[in-house]
């Protein structure tokens, strides 16, 4: 197990390395150049000559690529165009709202996906059966932004629960536990959006495991020897139907970054998706390689940690074989 | 019972002088929240003449003047100014009692260094515009400064205001690069409001500056820009009091605000960081189809302007009527476009007489046209107007940086759409489209590569003269020639949309200075 974990580790930098390599051309391939962005409306031929240089961007791509990677190997990745400040500290900020919109909403819909999976196959009742997949396939298929602005609608315009937008109140500047309930009111909606939006997957994953796993012998041995159906499925097919629905929910960790910054538009939630957008859009280079290195870390951690959840789930795995 | 009634009554009162009492209540601070789309990602309005950074930076910081809604001058950092008979000579007088926001002096010093090492080389609009026509700035005591021009140039002093021209301090700036200056993030102004905090992504806090140098202004102790990125939420928020002011709404949300009594609408031509915009189709003169005058011409008449007016600004605008803004109404030449009406039938029989006729796929024609992305309802309209004509339109979106560079850079469009912002003079926003020497990779100048020594001459002289009645008439020239040459097509005059709540008045929503009254 120790060595397992330790060959995972040593894989990270590694492949960090090579993510980063590629997306260093890939954005220098990009037409365009921080220049307009920088300058705004109207750009001079004399500006636009001063930026260049200011930024070496008048350099051939190799030169820029070895004192780009030169850097990075001593954790220097350079400065922000945008925000004139160190790719780090521009982004350290932003990481938190991002974990916090995407961590509870893979357990949320997680936790109520199964819970919704085990009724729609507890009850053979058509209602139950086919509404609970349908209307989560529905809400699936709307579109994000969609989906937000309902929900702000009702419970925002209607019922005047919950905050529409930011992370906390402008008016006022809060304190201590105060703040925490403030925050967590405004996480309320964008949290709401993003678990509805992944529980149809949840849902019909499981559906479809657990109707599999009722098939097999061993769960109408369960049936016979005088279990409830609920206990059944609950204590017997469940676990087995588990595994696949955790590798599936491992690699929806990279899906959900992208997938999260609709949500963060929408809400004007602070998150590193739409940070994402504004480096892009102004060929904010450092930045932008900053972040996918900041999301790809995340994504790589997030992996390691559901495949040691497998151990715990599935005994049979041994880890010692990779080894 | 009575007795009862008088407990209550009591009661009552108690309660009324403890939530009288109420700290919250006592020290209750008018707060404005303004919600704008932008992240700024610095503050420093001198090195750049982005949206994004103006709208915020342009309430810490001041210009010599400020503009009124009439765009005319009014006092701002200096309190009078003189300007020569021939237009060479600008003397302006900085308030005794206008301070920085750490407590020192503005000087005519500040105002030489703002210009000399920061405007002249890094605000683009006003490098180009007055960098080559300032001869020397005179610092003849710390409350004068004198700029010398080398020729004539009157319309100097409309580019004065915190948007064009925003003074700096030296004693900040002066100790290093103003392009990595750590002040960028921590600005030290003069302006109505005092930077207080920067969370990104998130908000910028300014509060009250109560040593401004206009007594009684201003009158909100603390504002809170907020940003929101997509412009529905943003209306969602005012509607439910989150935020007091939005500076750009959508047209399209014009008809449902203007039933919310809650809510007051202001339109404008101009806003922070440029105003006076048409959207404008560019000729490329130097592809072999484009160049041709009977084409651009028949591409003039297959467009129905009206109904971009009604289906992308739904009303918020008007058709453009000639290549300068109505909003310069001393400059602009009325109804000189109106011999290109929209009539499909005299499309089609100049392009026929230019000997493209139908081929079998019912197009005679095919052309591409480079945009950014939010212009693609424009695009949609002029693809289905130009199919009628037998243009076959390929439309091909771009971000903004992609667009800049395949247009100005690499030169590969037939055609494009881009939004040319006039601003106050003609001098500043429109000249660039047009002088030849504004052709090659500088962004938003010149894209149709426009050459008429005529022109050229015409706005050299334009912008010397300072009688306002030849300089119209010198304007007036210059767009016969253009609408003769049509090296651009000038589609709509768009228009800006600010929405508050109607309980705060005072906005002044054409400036970047735009909470400075507000109360």
């Amino acid at each position: 197990m120790g060595h397992y974990l330790l060959t995972r580790i040593s894989q990270i930098p590694i492949t960090l390395g090579i993510i980063l390599g590629i997306s260093f051309f890939l954005i220098h391939a990009a037409p365009g150049d921080p220049v307009a962005a920088l300058a705004g409306d109207f750009v001079t031929k004399e500006y636009r000559d001063l930026i260049i240089q200011h930024y070496g961007l008048d350099q051939p791509l190799i030169t820029q690529s070895f004192k780009y990677f030169k850097n990075v190997v001593t954790g220097d990745f350079g400065d922000s165009y945008y925000f004139k400040a160190p790719v780090f500290a521009v982004i350290s900020t932003r990481v938190l709202p991002t974990l916090l919109l995407i961590v509870p909403s893979v357990v949320l819909s997680t936790f109520f996906g199964i819970v919704l999976g085990m009724l729609t196959v507890r009850f053979k009742s058509y209602t139950i059966g086919i509404g609970i997949p349908i209307l989560a396939t529905i809400i699936y298929a709307l579109p994000t932004f969609w989906l937000g602005y309902l929900l702000i609608l009702f419970f925002s315009i209607k019922l005047n629960i919950f905050p529409i937008q930011g992370m906390s109140n402008p008016r006022y500047s809060l304190e201590g536990l105060e703040y925490y309930i403030d925050v967590f009111k405004h996480l309320a909606l964008p949290l709401l959006t993003m678990v509805l939006t992944q529980l149809a997957q949840v849902v019909l994953l499981v559906k479809s495991r657990l109707s599999e796993e009722i098939q097999r012998p061993y769960f109408k041995t369960a049936l016979s020897k005088g279990l409830k159906r609920q206990s059944a499925i609950f204590n017997h097919a469940l676990p087995n139907a588990m595994l696949p629905i955790v590798t599936v929910l491992g690699t929806r960790f990279g899906f959900l970054i992208t997938g999260s910054i609709l949500t963060e538009t929408v809400f004007a939630w602070p998150g590193l998706g739409r940070l994402m957008i504004i480096a892009i859009e102004v060929r904010d280079y450092p930045l932008v390689l900053g972040i996918l290195f900041m999301l790809s870390l995340i994504i790589l951690i997030l992996n390691l940690i559901t495949d040691l959840i497998y151990t715990i789930l599935d005994p049979r795995i041994n880890f010692g074989s990779y080894g | 019972m009575r007795r009862q009634m008088i407990r209550w009554n009591l009661l009552k009162y108690v309660m009324i002088i403890l939530v009288m009492f109420h700290p919250l209540c006592i020290f209750a601070e008018k707060t404005l929240v303004v919600a704008t789309s932008a992240d700024p990602g610095h503050l420093n309005p001198g090195i750049t003449t982005g949206y994004n950074v103006h709208v915020f930076a342009d309430s810490i910081y001041s210009g010599l003047i400020m503009l009124n809604k009439d765009l005319k001058p009014e006092p701002d950092l200096a309190e009078s100014w003189s300007i020569s008979e021939d237009a060479k000579v600008f003397t302006f007088n900085i308030r005794k009692n206008a301070k920085w926001h750490d407590g020192k002096s503005v000087t005519s010093e500040d105002v030489k260094y703002t210009f000399e090492n920061v405007l002249f080389k890094y605000h683009s609009r006003t490098k180009s515009g007055l960098g080559k026509k300032v001869k020397r700035i005179l610092t003849p005591n710390p409350k004068k400064v004198i700029f010398e021009l080398k020729n004539s140039y009157s319309p100097m002093i409309t580019r004065l205001n915190v948007t064009e021209a925003p003074i700096l301090p030296k004693h900040i700036f002066s100790s290093g690069d103003p392009n990595d200056h750590p002040a960028n993030l921590k600005p030290i102004g003069s302006g109505p409001f005092r930077f207080l905090e920067y969370v990104k992504g998130e908000r910028v806090i300014l509060e009250k500056n109560n040593n401004f140098y206009i007594e009684g202004l201003p009158h909100f102790d603390k504002i809170v820009m907020q940003i929101i990125p997509d412009s529905i939420t943003q209306l969602l928020a005012l509607q439910r009091g989150e935020v007091d002011y939005i500076d750009r709404v959508p047209g399209s949300e014009l008809n449902r605000l203007n039933n919310d009594s809650s809510i007051k609408l202001s339109k404008n031509t101009a806003g922070p960081g440029g105003g006076n915009c048409i959207v404008t189709i560019t000729y490329n003169l130097e592809r072999d189809v484009t160049s041709k005058l009977s084409v651009r011409k028949a591409i003039a008449h297959a467009v129905n302007r009206e109904r971009m007016v009604k289906q992308v600004l739904f009303g918020l605008g008007r058709v453009a009527g000639a290549p300068i803004n109505r909003g310069i109404s001393w400059a602009h030449s009325k109804d000189v476009l109106s011999e290109y009406d929209y009539n499909t039938k005299k499309a089609v029989t100049l392009l026929e007489k230019e000997g493209y006729k139908l081929g079998d796929n019912n197009f005679r024609l095919k052309l591409d046209i480079v945009h950014f992305p939010r212009f693609r309802k424009y695009i949609e309209i002029m693809k289905q107007d130009l199919s009628k004509a037998g243009i076959d339109l390929v439309s091909r979106p771009l971000d903004r940086s992609a667009a800049v560079s395949t247009i100005f850079g690499k030169r590969d469009f037939d055609l494009n759409l881009i939004s040319y912002c006039n601003g106050a003079d003609p001098d500043i926003g429109v000249k660039r489209m047009y002088v030849s020497n504004n052709i090659g990779n500088i962004p938003f100048s010149n894209g149709a590569a426009y050459r008429n020594e005529n022109i050229d001459q015409l706005f050299k002289d334009a912008g010397e003269i300072s009688n306002i009645s030849v300089r119209a008439s010198k304007y007036k020239e210059i767009q016969k020639i253009l609408v003769k040459d049509l090296p651009y097509w000038w589609l709509v005059e768009s228009q800006f949309l600010t929405a508050h709540t109607s309980k705060i008045s005072g906005f002044r929503s054409w400036s970047g200075n735009f909470a400075l009254k507000a109360k």
